[in-house]
C-alpha cells in the first residue's frame, strides 16, 4: 500500500506544485 | 522575427486564459471522479494493491508523448509560418512533457520495486525512456541558456521534430524484443481485468485534462514573457533614441 501512496502522492504533489508555480509566474507577469 | 514585436498576441493571451479556465473546471471534476474510481478499483489477484499504479503510470507516459509530439508540431509550424506563437507552444509542450516523463520515471521504479524487487533495470523500454527524458531535458536547457534568439528557436524546432523519432521506438521496443524485455507488454484490448477498464479510462482522461491545463498555462506564461520582453526592448530603444 505504501508504494501506491508514494506513487500517487509524489505525482499529485509534483503536478500541484508545478501548476501553482506557473500560476504565480502568470500573476507576476500580469501585475508587472 | 517581425511577429516577436507584434501587439497582436494580446488577444492570444486572452484566448489561452479563457480556454485554461474552462479546462481547469473540467479537470477539477475529473480528478475527483478519478480518485474515487482508483480507490474503488478491484485489487489484482496476482500483484495485489500495487497494481493500482497502473492507473497513473501509463497515463503519465501518454502525457509525455503528447507533450513531445506538440513540441514537434509547434517546431514544424514555426519553421513553416515563422510565428513566435508556435515556438512558444513547442517550449510549453517540451516542459510539460518533461514533467510528465519525470513522473512516469518516478512511478515506474516504485512499481518495479514492489513487483520485481529492484528499482531499475537496463531493460530496452526503461533505457529508451531515460534517453527520451535526456533528449527533452537537453531541449529545455538549450532554450533556457539562449532565450529569445530566433536562430536558437529554429535549431530547437529541428531538434524537437527529430526527437519525436524516439517516441514510436520507445513504444514498440517491447514488441521488437519479443518477450525478452522485462517491462510488461503494451496494453491491448481485453488485457485488463474485470472492473479495471473504467479506472484506467478515468486515469487517462483526468491526466489528459491535467496535461491540457498545464500546457495552456505554460503556453500563456511563455506568450506573456515574450510580450514583456518586447515592451522592455521598446522602452530601451525609446530611451536610446530619446
Amino acid at each position: 500500500m505504501s508504494y501506491v501512496i508514494a506513487a500517487y502522492g509524489i505525482t499529485a504533489v509534483a503536478l500541484i506544485g508545478y501548476v501553482l508555480m506557473l500560476q504565480r509566474e502568470r500573476s507576476r507577469l500580469d501585475d508587472d | 522575427m517581425q511577429d516577436r514585436v507584434s501587439a497582436s498576441r494580446v488577444p492570444v493571451v486572452t484566448r489561452l486564459a479563457a480556454w485554461r479556465r474552462g479546462v481547469g473546471l473540467v479537470t477539477g471534476a475529473l480528478l475527483v471522479v478519478y480518485a474515487w474510481l482508483v480507490f474503488d478499483a478491484p485489487v489484482d489477484r496476482v500483484q495485489g494493491v500495487i497494481q493500482k499504479i497502473l492507473y497513473v503510470h501509463p497515463p503519465l507516459a501518454y502525457g509525455a508523448y503528447l507533450g513531445f509530439i506538440l513540441t514537434a508540431i509547434g517546431g514544424a509550424l514555426y519553421l513553416w509560418r515563422n510565428q513566435a506563437i508556435y515556438d512558444q507552444l513547442a517550449v510549453a509542450g517540451a516542459e510539460v512533457g518533461v514533467i510528465f516523463c519525470t513522473l512516469m520515471m518516478v512511478t515506474g521504479p516504485i512499481w518495479a520495486k514492489g513487483t520485481w524487487g529492484h528499482w531499475w533495470s537496463w531493460d530496452p523500454r526503461l533505457t529508451l525512456t531515460l534517453l527520451l527524458w535526456f533528449v527533452y531535458l537537453s531541449y529545455l536547457l538549450l532554450r533556457s541558456f539562449t532565450e529569445g534568439r530566433e536562430r536558437t528557436a529554429r535549431f530547437a524546432a529541428v531538434y524537437g521534430v527529430l526527437g519525436t523519432l524516439l517516441i514510436p521506438l520507445n513504444y514498440f521496443v517491447i514488441d521488437l524484443f519479443q518477450g525478452r524485455a522485462m517491462h510488461p507488454e503494451n496494453l491491448s484490448s481485453g488485457s485488463l481485468g474485470t472492473g479495471m477498464g473504467l479506472p484506467f479510462l478515468a486515469g487517462n482522461v483526468a491526466l489528459f485534462a491535467t496535461f491540457a491545463y498545464a500546457l495552456l498555462l505554460r503556453w500563456e506564461v511563455e506568450v506573456r514573457r515574450a510580450l514583456w520582453a518586447e515592451r522592455d526592448a521598446q522602452m530601451i530603444a525609446g530611451g536610446a533614441s530619446g
